[in-house]
């Protein structure tokens, strides 16, 4: 895709989410349907206030991924590096989901330190963890992918090393950021995640607290969502590059065989931590694990349940 | 595992959230084990002094329903019937090893009461 059109793309898809939360109506509107997605009451007293947060985590994320991916896609427009295929396009979409989640991250900040007027105040008793508002699958996923990216380039460097597959001049920066960036994104992920969680939660009932994790889970989602298109990409542009610099086909030339065949294991795990993560219904986990049927509370703050 | 504080209250904040962990732990709603959130984290999620939330601390501890592990954090103590349990568990397999090493009844006392200094 041309850089223009990703501007473009990336332009409209902002637009549309903030024009969906352009007024007070339209934001308690989607207010409710993350509500009803997440199964989380939402009480008119408290529907104006949880409207605004939501409203301003979303559009602060989107503002922020936005800004963040047009910049990558015209620096990488004038720097004329188009030649690498559909890469500064991926990239530019991986830097308008890491400004999503550094949007998020900075409104959970935000929150998290904003002055509150006196008054009764609730807490958990217990102490949350990464394990509770973000499933196992994707924080596995994330890590897996790192380690299949690193071990990807690995091979590609054993197999051009040993002589039995020709593979060309293998990129050595590239190589080197395939193996050290996925691991370095999930490391920063771990980080943020355990910085966040660290951060105080203000809540005067059960419910705002709910909303407080639906707001925090949703954040820190953003964020190994980051983790694992930085672990999915990398690979996928080292195996393009490779394989744009090898000629014939397969089984005349080995190496076309080898990249074709990294090439679709990437896409099939990539494909199957994403169905894997959408069975798991990773929006309504951190209720599952937080606000479980039996925890005090949990039918306060459910939808139907008893107030 | 909702801990509240009002503090139009006429009971003090540091015995509110006393009581409370107090009525969580004796519930059960508390596991033994179970680690309590730092004393600063608390007092910034209650919005109280954390002088406050360390006093709440310290009376639970010395009253044995919490207990500190220096750098680790407070966590609720093993007491009253989960130490039954625990102590039950700890025989069983202590006898389960005793019956491999073929040791009989009289010398496993003698062993227990030399490790108890007596």
């Amino acid at each position: 895709m041309e850089q223009p059109f990703v501007v473009a793309f990336i332009v409209l898809v902002a637009a549309g989410v903030l024009a969906r939360r352009a007024t007070p109506a339209l934001r308690r509107s989607a207010a409710h349907a993350h509500a009803r997605r997440i199964d989380l009451r939402l009480e008119p007293a408290d529907e104006d206030a949880v409207a605004t947060r939501l409203a301003r985590r979303t559009c602060a994320g989107v503002l922020a991924g936005a800004a963040l991916g047009v910049l990558t896609a015209v620096v990488l427009g004038r720097s004329g590096v188009e030649d690498f295929g559909w890469s500064p396009t991926w990239l530019s979409f991986l830097a308008f989901f890491l400004g999503t989640a550094l949007g998020s991250a900075g409104v959970a900040w935000y929150e998290s330190s904003r002055p509150l007027a006196a008054g009764p105040r609730v807490a958990r008793a217990t102490v949350p963890s990464h394990a509770d508002y973000v499933p196992r699958v994707e924080r596995w996923g994330a890590r897996a992918m790192a380690v299949l990216s690193a071990l990807v380039a690995l091979g590609l460097v054993v197999l051009d090393g040993t002589g039995l597959v020709e593979l060309g001049d293998l990129p050595g920066a590239l190589v080197a950021v395939t193996i050290v960036g996925p691991a370095l994104a999930v490391l920063a992920d771990e980080l943020a995640a355990r910085w966040l969680i660290g951060r105080r939660q203000v809540a005067a009932s059960p419910l705002a607290l709910a909303w407080d994790d639906a707001l925090r889970a949703g954040t820190l989602r953003d964020s190994v969502t980051v983790a694992i298109c930085a672990s999915a990409f990398a690979p996928f542009v080292l195996l393009g590059v490779v394989g744009d610099g090898l000629e014939g086909g397969w089984p005349a030339n080995p190496g076309v065989g080898v990249i074709t065949g990294a090439f679709l294991v990437l896409l099939l795990v990539l494909v199957g931590v994403g169905i894997a993560s959408l069975a798991v219904q990773p929006e309504k986990h951190f209720r599952r694990r937080l606000w479980s049927v039996g925890t005090p509370g949990a039918a306060e703050v459910a939808i139907g349940g008893a107030r | 595992m909702i801990l509240a504080v009002d503090p139009a209250s006429h009971v003090p904040p540091y015995e509110q959230v006393r009581a409370q962990v107090q009525g969580l732990v004796d519930a059960g709603g508390l596991a033994p084990g179970t680690r309590l959130p730092t004393v600063r984290r608390l007092a910034d999620d209650l919005g109280l002094a954390a002088n406050t939330v360390a006093r709440a601390y310290r009376e639970l501890e010395q009253s044995g329903v919490v207990v500190t592990r220096g750098r680790h954090g407070t966590f609720v103590a093993v007491r009253g019937v989960d130490r039954e349990r625990e102590a039950a568990v700890a025989a069983q397999q202590y006898v389960r090893r005793l019956r491999e090493l073929e040791v009989d009844v009289d010398a496993a006392l003698k062993h227990v009461r030399a490790a108890f200094g007596g």
